[in-house]
């Protein structure tokens, strides 16, 4: 949680409720799963604008539209002769590449998942360890950028393209929702779950009461149709601005 | 993260192991701190190591296990407390200055310490490596990260195949 928070508001960290739901034809055989996780949860979490959503203007996409989409699968990177020369800068590359899928993982499960994405196109070895993080930070880093529809195609793909491996935490960060959102938002709870996830909420509150309010009783809407979960429940302290986790029934009934 | 216990209680002679680099260099230090290895824990808790034996590690050459080492015995005296619960913010303190001094190294190094750090399990090391890396990559384009990791500028082939990726892949890059 290294990235900027709104300054002048404090953090509520609940550890929460394990849960366990497989689906077994769902869930492929990583053997990498380990016990225990845990979900945060940062609904509409007032970061400092840091805008990384237009750094995508990147010199990897010059605009060339001659070459067609590809399967992976069909891409073999052969070492080109041409770069024989190049060979001390080569055996770097190979050093990296050396490195065992573990030591990879650990470093992206470090990072927000839009960077780990970016990571998927820096090379051959790098294409599909995405895939198995085992900590999945969905950030907004922006009001504008934040809004769940916004997130939408991207989480979808993310969630979907990575299927059931095994997962300890998920992030999810965002700004805003309509109410349509909120079984999207649930889907998304049902799929991480499924990965075995645990989920823990954490919230910052963000400014008035009225504002928290709203937020919060959709938040318990968007869990409560989960079957046979016990979700947490927020509530709000007045006294400190800000949100903690209580048992899943009360305070954002009104 | 495991505490590794040494195993032997008393404080006065520390009990101590020696370790052989792939370039047959001994190193002999505290059973404590190398204990910080899974790998190597169950061997020294079945005391071995001790005397004149030694326990061989092909895989890890003198410089990296000198400075893996270098790790492990200022980490010992912590992980021995349980992951320092206890210590004080000074010691932690100090002991994020070394971590943070310690990774200021040469990308080679780097490779080295992680696929030691890997080998031998050394839990603390292999996170402080993991984020060492991480934060090199942060908030960097793709092409800025393979200028950072040290990739030679691609080739043509490598462009072609790049830019089939990330129209595979818009929805990440939108």
């Amino acid at each position: 949680m290294t990235k900027a928070h709104g300054k002048g508001s404090s953090f509520a960290v609940c550890p929460c409720h394990s849960t366990r739901q497989t689906l077994d034809t769902l869930l492929r055989a990583y053997s990498r799963a380990h016990g225990k996780g845990s979900i945060l949860f940062f609904p509409f979490i007032d970061l400092l604008p840091v805008s990384l959503s237009h750094e995508h203007s990147d010199p990897l996409l010059p605009g060339s539209a001659d070459t067609s989409p590809r399967f992976d699968g069909m891409l073999r990177r052969k070492r080109s002769k041409n770069r024989a020369a190049a060979a001390p800068v080569e055996d770097e590359i190979d050093r990296l590449s050396a490195l065992p899928d573990d030591a990879l993982r650990r470093v992206l499960d470090l990072l927000p998942a839009n960077e780990v994405m970016r990571t998927s196109v820096l090379a051959q070895r790098w294409r599909h360890l995405w895939k198995y993080t085992t900590v999945l930070r969905v950030r907004s880093e922006d009001e504008r950028s934040g809004h769940v529809k916004e997130l939408r195609v991207f989480v979808d793909h993310l969630l979907l393209l990575r299927s059931g491996a095994p997962l300890e935490r998920y992030e999810f960060w965002f700004f805003g929702f309509d109410d349509e959102d909120v079984p999207r938002v649930n889907l998304w709870f049902r799929h991480v779950v499924m990965c075995k996830a645990q989920l823990a909420t954490e919230r910052k509150a963000t400014g008035g009461h009225g504002t928290t309010f709203r937020e919060a009783r959709a938040v318990a809407a968007a869990v409560d149709s989960v079957d046979d979960i016990t979700w947490p429940e927020f509530r709000y302290s007045s006294a400190t601005d800000t949100v903690v986790c209580s048992t899943f029934s009360a305070t954002y009934s009104g | 993260m495991a505490a590794p216990e040494s195993g032997d209680g008393n404080n006065g002679a520390a009990r101590m192991v020696t370790l052989i680099s792939s370039d047959n260099t001994r190193f002999e230090v505290e059973a404590a701190a190398a204990s910080l290895s899974q790998t190597l824990q169950l061997t020294i808790l079945d005391g071995g190591g001790g005397g004149g034996d030694g326990i061989p590690l092909p895989n890890v050459d003198s410089a990296t296990l000198s400075k893996v080492l270098e790790y492990c015995i200022k980490h010992a005296p912590a992980a021995a407390n349980g992951g320092a619960p206890n210590a004080t913010a000074v010691d932690r303190a100090e002991l994020e200055r070394f971590d943070n001094e310690f990774v200021n190294i040469d990308q080679s190094v780097l490779y080295s310490l992680i696929m030691a750090a890997h080998n031998l399990e050394i839990e603390g090391l292999q996170s402080l490596v993991a984020k060492k890396v991480a934060d090199m990559i942060k908030g960097k384009s793709p092409m800025e990260i393979r200028r950072t990791l040290g990739f030679p500028d691609p080739t043509p082939e490598e462009q072609a195949e790049m830019n089939a990726h990330m129209l595979e892949y818009g929805w990440a890059y939108e």
